[in-house]
């Protein structure tokens, strides 16, 4: 416990932690203020190809919309965001020297590999919650509450309002377990290298490559598409449908759950017998 | 024979076909200060990560207070305090907070923890709230022996502690370090390029080149079963000089004052008589056995 408050502490003493927060605050306060100006002309781009279908009714812009719209729109930045810090725990103690004092303790490699992952993984969750929480509060503060509207490429779902918090909680906890992969892959890339930057830049440009992969339609990347982390990643968004597909949330949680267990062996094998050498 | 505070038993350590430790048998004494002297390369801080456990031995056993490391790590970790090649710290956080969090993560009890102890000590109080980026070389190094000792560790292994220190900065921790032993009867071992730094301050040497143990003592012994340096100060220095040559087949480095050169201690007295016999005055008589000679001639030996 005193490992992971050490962790917890040092990690909450660098600017570079805040930037995360920082930058989420700034969006959706962008984004709020922007759409209590120009809202409605933006729903009305939204919805142009249903005009003439459906009669719309009721209060379309609320605060359940804009975290929704918000949700999509930052959860594609958030890798880098987390990888900012996890990608630095180990690799930026390598860099200033600092893992000599945490090896030299009495506490064993793998303890410090568990309580640095905690620490990421806490991090993580924190970026999520707040994000979340700050959109939903933000949102309906100033829009008021309602039923989401979800537009889909074959249609419209809508989502009663009465129905929509549990659906953000658990949209929430699986937009963490797909962050954490990102986080648990950038730290084994941290226990390889002795630099802060390389585990952030080759974490994006895994998820990068991956998500090439994932949405060129090309049949070999077929085979592989249903076993890249970033297929999965967005399985939040199919809490957002009418009629769940349980076995998709399912399987896709699994798969996310086995890319952690992976990244994590591979990177505490390799912490567990690293010699030190600067 | 003094009891072992660390031991080290058929040491190996390779890197590919690259041997950086080779067999290596090494005891170092409790409560004495251990000088580890060998060239650049020789395996010095390779030996020292491998007793902090932050390099894993190709093979070969390191005990360490009769406590095995392959199994007893961490606990071991207690007993031991380090600096290697440079004091390291979270440089965004002040003196005083490093040294909180290392108590804090030292599984200290609380009445085991003394902070304000090692400031004072090392001589920062009054600066212990500035953040570690504002410090300079020496007070990092300061603060780095306090960073050492907020456990109260029985052991002290310090890598190149001297380096970077200005005159007065390696006097200072030169008196730390012999107070550290004198006082609260610490272990240590240290290692220095500065021959007469390791001279002044080690009971104890060890020598090591290319990996292998060269050799290993007690530093008084050591010297006094070797030649001696003999500083000579006479009426009549060419007359000296060439009664040395003839005498003594030894080679005299003359200068205006002196003459030095080397001699068994045995031969000491005979020197003193044949100078007499011919009539030289003798201002001046010094002997000495230098560490540097000693280890020159170990290390040219064992190339």
């Amino acid at each position: 416990m005193k490992l992971l408050i050490f962790e917890l502490y040092k990690i909450f003493s660098k600017p570079r932690t805040y930037i995360s927060y920082g930058v989420i605050l700034v969006i959706i306060f962008l984004i709020d203020f922007a759409l209590l100006f120009s809202g409605q002309e933006y729903i009305d781009f939204l919805l142009n190809t249903f005009k003439d279908s459906f009669v719309i009714e009721g209060n379309i812009l609320n605060g359940y919309m804009i975290s929704y719209i918000i949700l999509q729109t930052l959860i594609i930045h958030m890798p880098l965001l987390v990888a900012l810090v996890s990608g630095d725990l180990i690799s930026g103690e390598a860099s200033s020297g600092t893992i000599k004092i945490l090896l030299t303790r009495p506490n064993t490699r793998s303890q410090i590999y568990f309580t640095k992952w905690v620490t990421g993984e806490l991090y993580t969750i924190s970026v999520v919650i707040l994000l979340g929480i700050v959109s939903l509060v933000f949102g309906i503060m100033l829009f008021g509450t309602g039923d989401l509207m979800v537009l889909k490429s074959d249609g419209v779902d809508l989502i009663q309002s009465d129905d929509l918090l549990w659906r953000f909680g658990l949209s929430m906890s699986l937009a963490v377990l797909g962050l954490s992969v990102v986080s648990t892959l950038s730290m084994m890339i941290s226990a390889f290298v002795e630099n802060s930057i390389t585990p952030i830049i080759l974490t994006m440009a895994i998820i990068i490559l991956f998500t090439i992969i994932g949405t060129l339609d090309v049949p070999l990347f077929d085979l592989l598409r249903p076993y890249l982390f970033t297929t999965h990643m967005l399985v939040w968004k199919n809490l957002f449908d009418q009629d769940l597909n349980m076995n998709l949330i399912e399987s896709s949680s699994v798969v996310l759950l086995v890319h952690i267990l992976i990244f994590y062996s591979v990177g505490w094998y390799y912490f567990r017998n690293k010699d030190i050498l600067n | 024979m003094d009891e072992s505070a660390i031991v080290v038993r058929n040491l190996y350590k390779s890197y590919g076909s690259f041997e950086a430790i080779n067999d290596l048998n090494i005891d170092i004494p409790k409560g004495k200060i251990t000088g580890l002297l060998g060239p650049n390369g020789a395996g010095k801080s390779t030996l020292m990560r491998c007793i902090l456990g932050l390099i894993k031995p190709t093979k070969g056993d390191i005990e360490i207070l009769n406590e095995n490391i392959k199994t007893g790590i961490p606990s071991v970790f207690r007993h031991i305090g380090s600096i290697i090649e440079k004091p390291d710290f979270y440089t965004y956080l002040s003196a005083r907070k490093n040294l909180e969090l290392l108590a804090m993560i030292s599984k200290l009890k609380a009445d085991q923890i003394n902070i304000q102890q090692c400031l004072d000590l090392v001589n920062l109080t009054g600066r212990e709230n500035d953040k570690v980026k504002n410090y300079s070389h020496g007070m990092k190094q300061r603060l780095g022996i306090a960073q050492c000792l907020i456990h109260n560790p029985e052991i002290i292994i310090l890598d190149e502690p001297t380096t970077g220190l200005d005159p007065e900065g390696i006097i200072e921790f030169r008196n730390l370090i012999i107070r550290l032993r004198d006082e609260f009867s610490k272990t240590i071992l240290l290692s220095s390029h500065i021959l007469s730094e390791i001279e002044l301050v080690s009971d104890h040497i060890i020598i090591i080149n290319k990996g292998r143990l060269v050799a290993q003592g007690n530093i008084a012994q050591m010297l006094n079963e070797e030649d001696m340096v003999i500083y000579l100060e006479t009426d009549d220095l060419p007359r000296t000089e060439s009664i040395i040559k003839n005498n003594f087949n030894s080679t005299a480095l003359a200068s205006e004052e002196f003459i030095q050169f080397n001699l068994n201690k045995e031969k000491i007295p005979n020197l003193v008589q044949l100078l007499v016999e011919n009539n030289l005055k003798i201002y001046r008589l010094d002997t000495k056995r230098g560490l540097e000679e000693l280890y020159l001639n170990i290390t040219s030996t064992h190339q």
